[in-house]
């Protein structure tokens, strides 16, 4: 099962980074594809092993009121539900709108993850915190060890 | 219930992307008495910021005013500086900055073309829902955009808020072979963009007809390349459809900018009071002439011949602007000598300085005022969509006073359609608009 990681990201935004950190952890990884995306993600649409991939597993900062680093997941159905309802892309296409183009373009991989690590702090030039760092770690760990399991 | 007699509109949630505005619309006795487009939130707290930094400053702050045109405001801002510093940037640094002002208009054209302005055509409420019905279109729309942004990326160093830019020139120029590297994808472009267009030139396009001033630059002859003319994207002189021509310096004499009691939004006029507008209709109605052969026998085979005066047709335009903006990029690879060195010093003088570039959405002018150390002690940055304001209030009001037979709702959607034709900034929010309507 081929699994494609795409850490999402801003790199100078605080805990904004925390998916580029978990990417950066797994980068080199066995049997995981490892990419980042620090700008449009619409263009990840186009990367060749996105159509390839039977997995898809995004990791992104996410705010859904709960304690810094917290780590959430939501899976295919739930997770295009859960997404903003936008009837039209603004000038910025973001995360929600990609999945929803992926989604009417039918374009989406057979599994389909969002990995949310909950962040405090997105403020340009700050560090990451120290909650979503360990996070971090345990969401690169899972991740690798999962893809480990998988390994004949 | 009557439709075209007495009737309040009111969108009380505009949000442009940097900021957030409305749209009210009063009819009286049948008559359009009032339109108003607001803006809440213009660029202007980037004025006061500028004041007492360094003149070096300014590509990188001014960037951040806008996401989808961070190279307009870049190349504006240094226009501005080093024709008060006296320093002639050299052909070479020049023609790089053209062609990542290229990546410029094609990532911002190819979004607004496919992504918000052809669902209206299409019968969409979005390019989410048009997406399963016209696949083809919506991938050739992000296959387009990442080209835009690779080039962004390749020449400015990222796609958004490039950071290569500085006074002078760039940090690094790039290599031959990664402007190489560009060809086989852009030429894809090129055949793609001429293809939308012709696809496009089937939509069908509203009625409204409108006499605006149309204001753009032009270059001056023998600017461009082989001696011909360019047309233009980075620089020129002020013209319009009235007679005007002047040099940028002279832009305060000619325009400025008013406070509007209904919005915080200063609103561009001419100093006679008119109206105008900037864009891509203005481009190409004041400069069709120098469109090269190949965009110029593409217009020509969509049927678009200037003066356009339908602003539904904009999107015509934009779509051979943006196989200009591919075609122009290609050849500027083609000629592409790596500079000598990728900046050149810029010592401050203390003055006045004035420059203005072709933003995807129109003339981007820029104004500062230097101490002699090179200190910013004022800033004007004047955008296309300010300047338009006044323009699209009066289109709206020609608009609203045609359709007053249509219910509220056909009536707001059809209204987002006019605003979405100048491709505003607050485009992206008149898809939020929440339209209450009041009849007496």
């Amino acid at each position: 099962m081929s699994t494609l990681v795409l850490g999402i990201g801003h790199p100078d935004r605080g805990d904004d980074a925390a998916g580029l950190l978990v990417a950066e952890q797994l980068s080199g990884t066995p049997g995981l594809c490892v990419r980042t995306v620090t700008g449009d993600p619409t263009g990840m649409l186009l990367d060749p092993d996105w159509g390839r991939a039977e997995h898809v597993l995004l990791v992104d900062s996410v705010r859904t009121g709960a304690a810094t680093g917290t780590v959430s997941r939501w899976e295919g159905p739930e997770l295009l539900a859960a997404l903003p309802h936008r009837s039209a892309v603004t000038h910025e296409l973001g995360v929600a709108t990609t999945l929803q183009l992926a989604q009417g373009l039918g374009r989406l991989p057979p599994r389909l993850t969002l990995i949310g690590i909950e962040g405090a702090c997105f403020e340009r030039g700050e560090p990451v915190s120290a909650a979503v760092r360990t996070a971090v770690e345990m969401v690169a760990s899972e991740i690798a060890g999962d893809i480990g399991d998988q390994r004949p | 219930m009557s439709h075209t007699h007495d009737r309040a509109i009111s969108v009380e949630a505009l949000a442009r992307v940097e900021g957030e505005g409305a749209m009210h619309v009063r009819v009286t006795d049948g008559v359009v008495e009032r339109v108003e487009l607001e803006i809440y939130e213009p660029p202007r707290f980037f004025e006061a910021l500028l004041r007492g930094r360094s003149y070096l400053e300014p590509p990188d702050i001014t960037a951040r005013i806008c996401g989808i045109c961070p190279v307009a405001y870049q190349f504006s801002a240094a226009r501005a500086i080093e024709s008060l510093c006296g320093v002639e940037i050299p052909d070479g640094i020049a023609q790089l900055r053209r062609l990542l002002y290229c990546g410029e208009w094609i990532e911002s054209h190819v979004l607004h073309i496919f992504l918000l302005h052809a669902p209206d055509f299409l019968g969409y409420q979005g390019a989410i829902e048009m997406a399963s019905d016209h696949r083809e279109l919506v991938e050739t729309a992000l296959r387009l955009r990442k080209a835009g942004n690779t080039l962004l990326e390749v020449v400015g160093g990222r796609a958004i808020h490039p950071i290569n830019v500085r006074i002078g020139g760039f940090h690094r120029a790039p290599t031959r072979a990664e402007l190489d590297a560009l060809v086989d994808e852009l030429s894809w472009c090129r055949d793609a963009a001429a293809d939308a267009a012709r696809l496009i030139a089937g939509f069908e396009f509203p009625h409204l007809e409108i006499e605006p001033t149309y204001v753009a630059l032009r270059p001056e002859p023998g600017s461009g390349p082989s001696g011909a003319t360019d047309y233009p994207i980075d620089a020129g002189r002020i013209v319009s459809t009235t007679g005007l021509d002047i040099p940028v310096e002279d832009w305060p004499e000619h325009f400025h900018e008013e406070q509007m009691s209904h919005s915080t939004a200063l609103h561009g006029r001419m100093r006679d009071g008119g109206v105008y507008l900037v864009g891509p209709a203005a481009r190409f109605n004041l400069n069709a002439d120098r469109l090269p052969p190949a965009s110029a026998e593409l217009a020509a085979e969509v049927g678009l011949v200037a003066p356009v005066t339908n602003p539904f047709r904009s999107i015509l335009v934009r779509a051979v602007e943006l196989h200009y903006a591919v075609d122009e990029a290609l050849r500027l690879i083609a000629a592409y000598e790596p500079p000598e060195v990728p900046a050149v010093p810029v010592t401050p003088v203390a003055g006045v300085g004035h420059g203005a570039t072709e933003a995807p959405r129109g003339i981007l002018y820029h104004r500062y005022e230097l101490s002699d150390d090179g200190t910013i002690t004022a800033a004007t940055i004047v955008p296309p969509t300010s300047q338009n304001q006044p323009a699209i209030e009066a289109d709206l009001a020609a608009f609203v006073q045609d359709h007053l037979h249509l219910d509220d709702d056909d009536l707001q959607w059809r209204c987002e359609q006019a605003i979405r034709n100048y491709d505003p900034c607050i485009s992206c929010s008149t898809h939020f608009l929440d339209l209450t309507v009041e009849r007496r």
